[in-house]
């Protein structure tokens, strides 16, 4: 690369951190509001009556049939129309952690139901409640089955924050885009963004990987 | 001599510094039936997997029909012969395994036309006819079209013997087939290898059952760290073992 | 609020949505085939038993997996040109996509190739068989019976990513969601339809895919 390169590259430098901040703040509070409303959707997958199951049960396969991108014009757009104002970073907070939530869900599930009949049985018959069967027996497999699949929901949604540029929040990918328009040198800094998003993701790949070692069950 | 379809002589065989094989040295004639007990560990399976080289050993030579096989010299350097030779070796043997490896998503009768067509280049039809023989020789003349996963554990490894035999091997060998069977499945399988021990077939069989290997075989090894501890007629190991070795064995295991 | 839900302009530019949505088929079916093909190849470099194998494809897939569809597509579209290399929209984004869906895949059937029983491939060694006509006759079938769940995940996800072509103005359905919502201002209308057709189609993709995969499964 061209000592060009290097240059903007400096004179950038600010613009690129805060894209970067904006990027890592969207994804985490999508990540985390996302999963907070997806254990409650998968909850009620699992454990709800029929009406329950059956709401829980269309929005998960709903959502996850939209793509993340429709997920996020929409919202942005038909939001405003309908007198909910939010900013553009709010509504793609918004999509991103709804798209989240809905594959939050379906893994709780899968991971609620995976856990063996009989230890369930077994737990009924010391005697635990319910609740406390969830608690102490269910919940803790559950978690940690679902840490890998969590991992990578939480790099998809790194990866899926790509998509708020479209609605002019300035994460990684608009401050890139700002900084060609000025520049010119697309293959370069397009180049950079990947390297960027490659060494989030695989920060959190590797974090994820430390983390489910660490809780393993020997 | 031209009877000898297997000569091991001084088979040693490692896993990085643990010594599995110690130097055995067996030989077989035609019509030989010899049985491999001894406890887990004792180095039998790897010695029947040596055989159909699904390992590597370090020293000594395996000869099926007074050949060579798996090693070559070179230049007075032992040299390990190409993966195709290495092939054709193998198709010497034929080899059952304690979890049958049947291919699951093949019919019976598929799994043992398989080689046949790919390996050996017979026709369609010669390859049906030849399944169809050795299904029925098994005893499941019926099953040929159903599949692995449709099959009891002992039908399987029927039909695991069938597509070892139809390849028409120079010696069989058994690891421990029966293992992985319920029990009341074990005799049916049993029944298949005596059968086919009864034509005369070179088998080599490593085994735990040893009602089955004294009724079976006309030679009993057994094997110890390694290395072949005590061989003789199935009265000699089993009802008049001379170890001590051998005696702590046979009191362990139920005849 | 004085807004009435009126689809009249959707009925009218029926035609074009299903155009952007057969455009987004075309271009997800053509990578998903292609992308399967790297997928396989890579996923046996994958497990190979020569190191220089593994690590090249393990730095693919690592990488590839980890960079967002639309920096490969922006760095495709807009930046291979400066080094001489200028495709069209769509190629390019099929370009893309097969790239991307590659990674995935091949990480579908490593999983697949490292759920075969050891036994199944020695069983074909111990009848003849070469390593070649293992991985044909046995290792391939096996696997793609056995992967095909996981595998019609990643399809049909990889359908929903062809909406990311939008960003290149490649009109399919979310480009022309996005034209009609700006041409005629009947957002709802126009935001619902897409939802409603991508919906559809995903339920339908994997109607489609549970078939082939009960045909294919494995007898039990």
């Amino acid at each position: 690369m061209s000592t060009g390169f290097f240059n903007e590259l400096w004179l950038s430098k600010f613009m690129i951190f805060r894209g970067i901040y904006t990027c890592l703040f969207v994804s985490f509070s999508s990540i985390v509001i996302g999963t907070f409303i997806g254990m409650f959707v998968g909850l009620a997958l699992t454990y709800g009556n029929r009406f329950t199951r059956f709401l829980a049960r269309a929005y998960t396969d709903i959502i996850r049939g939209i793509p993340v991108l429709v997920l996020i014009l929409t919202f942005y757009f038909v939001l405003s129309v309908i007198g909910i104002n939010l900013s553009a970073l709010q509504a793609g907070i918004t999509s991103l952690a709804i798209f989240c939530s809905a594959h939050i869900s379906e893994m709780l599930r899968g991971g609620l139901q995976n856990v063996p009949k009989g230890q369930i049985e077994a737990a009924k018959a010391v005697g635990l409640s319910f609740f406390q069967t969830f608690i102490f027996v269910s919940l803790p497999q559950a978690l940690r089955q679902i840490l890998p699949t969590w991992i990578n929901t939480a790099v998809e949604i790194v990866k899926g924050s790509t998509l708020v540029s479209l609605i002019g929040v300035i994460e990684i990918t608009l401050v890139m885009q700002q900084i060609i328009g000025r520049n010119f040198l697309t293959m370069q800094f397009y180049a950079l963004a990947g390297l960027i998003y490659f060494l989030i993701g695989f920060s959190i790949e590797r974090t994820g990987k430390y983390v489910e070692k660490k809780v393993a069950i020997k | 001599m031209t009877n000898r379809v297997l000569e091991i002589s001084n088979l040693e065989k490692s896993y990085g510094d643990h010594k599995v094989l110690k130097g055995v040295s067996l030989a077989m004639d035609k019509g030989d039936v010899i049985s491999v007990i001894g406890s887990s560990g004792s180095g039998k399976t790897t010695l029947l997997r040596c055989v159909n080289l699904l390992e590597d050993f370090q020293e000594g030579v395996i000869k099926i029909d007074g050949k060579e096989i798996g090693y070559e010299d070179v230049k007075g350097k032992r040299t390990k012969v190409s993966a195709k030779q290495v092939t054709k070796d193998r198709a010497l043997t034929g080899m059952v395994f304690q979890s049958f490896n049947l291919f699951p998503h093949l019919s019976a009768a598929e799994n043992i036309t398989l080689a046949l067509k790919k390996v050996q280049k017979k026709s369609k039809e010669e390859s049906a006819e030849i399944a169809q023989h050795w299904l029925e020789r098994v005893g499941l003349p019926d099953r040929g079209t159903s599949f692995p996963g449709q099959l009891s554990g002992g039908q399987q490894q029927r039909v695991a013997i069938a597509r070892a035999l139809a390849m028409n091997p120079k010696l069989m060998l058994f690891d421990e087939v029966t293992s992985a069977l319920d029990p009341e499945l074990i005799n049916e399988v049993l029944d298949v290898i005596k059968s086919v021990a009864a034509d005369g077939m070179t088998m080599l069989i490593v085994t735990h059952e040893m009602r089955f290997a004294y009724e079976v075989s006309n030679q009993v090894i057994f094997m110890n760290d390694g290395l072949i501890a005590e061989q003789g007629t199935p009265d000699a190991i089993f009802k008049n073992a001379s170890s001590d070795r051998l005696n702590a064995f046979l009191k362990n295991t139920k005849f | 609020m004085g807004y009435h839900l009126d689809y009249a302009v959707i009925w009218r530019s029926l035609h074009d949505l299903f155009y952007g949505l057969g455009l987004d088929l075309y271009m997800a079916l053509f990578s998903v085939a292609l992308g399967s093909l790297i997928g396989l190849v890579v996923a046996f470099a994958l497990v190979s038993k020569r190191k220089l194998f593994r690590v090249l494809s393990g730095a693919y897939v690592t990488f590839i997996r980890n960079i967002p569809l639309m920096i490969i597509i922006l760095f495709i579209y807009f930046g291979l040109p400066d080094a001489g290399f200028t495709f069209g929209e769509i190629p390019s984004f099929i370009f893309a996509l097969t790239i991307y869906a590659g990674a995935y895949i091949a990480e579908v059937f490593r999983g697949g190739i490292l759920a075969i029983h050891k036994g199944v491939g020695e069983a074909g060694m111990a009848i003849g068989m070469s390593n070649f006509q293992i991985i044909v006759h046995i290792k391939i079938p096996l696997l793609i019976r056995s992967v095909m769940p996981a595998l019609s995940n990643v399809y049909i996800s990889l359908f929903k990513d062809a909406s990311v072509a939008a960003v290149i103005a490649v009109p399919e359905l979310t480009f022309q969601t996005r034209r009609i919502n700006l041409e005629t201002f009947r957002t709802i209308e126009a935001w619902s339809s897409a939802s409603v057709l991508y919906v559809a189609s995903c339920f339908l993709i994997a109607f489609m895919l549970r078939r082939v995969e009960r045909r294919v499964a494995i007898p039990k």
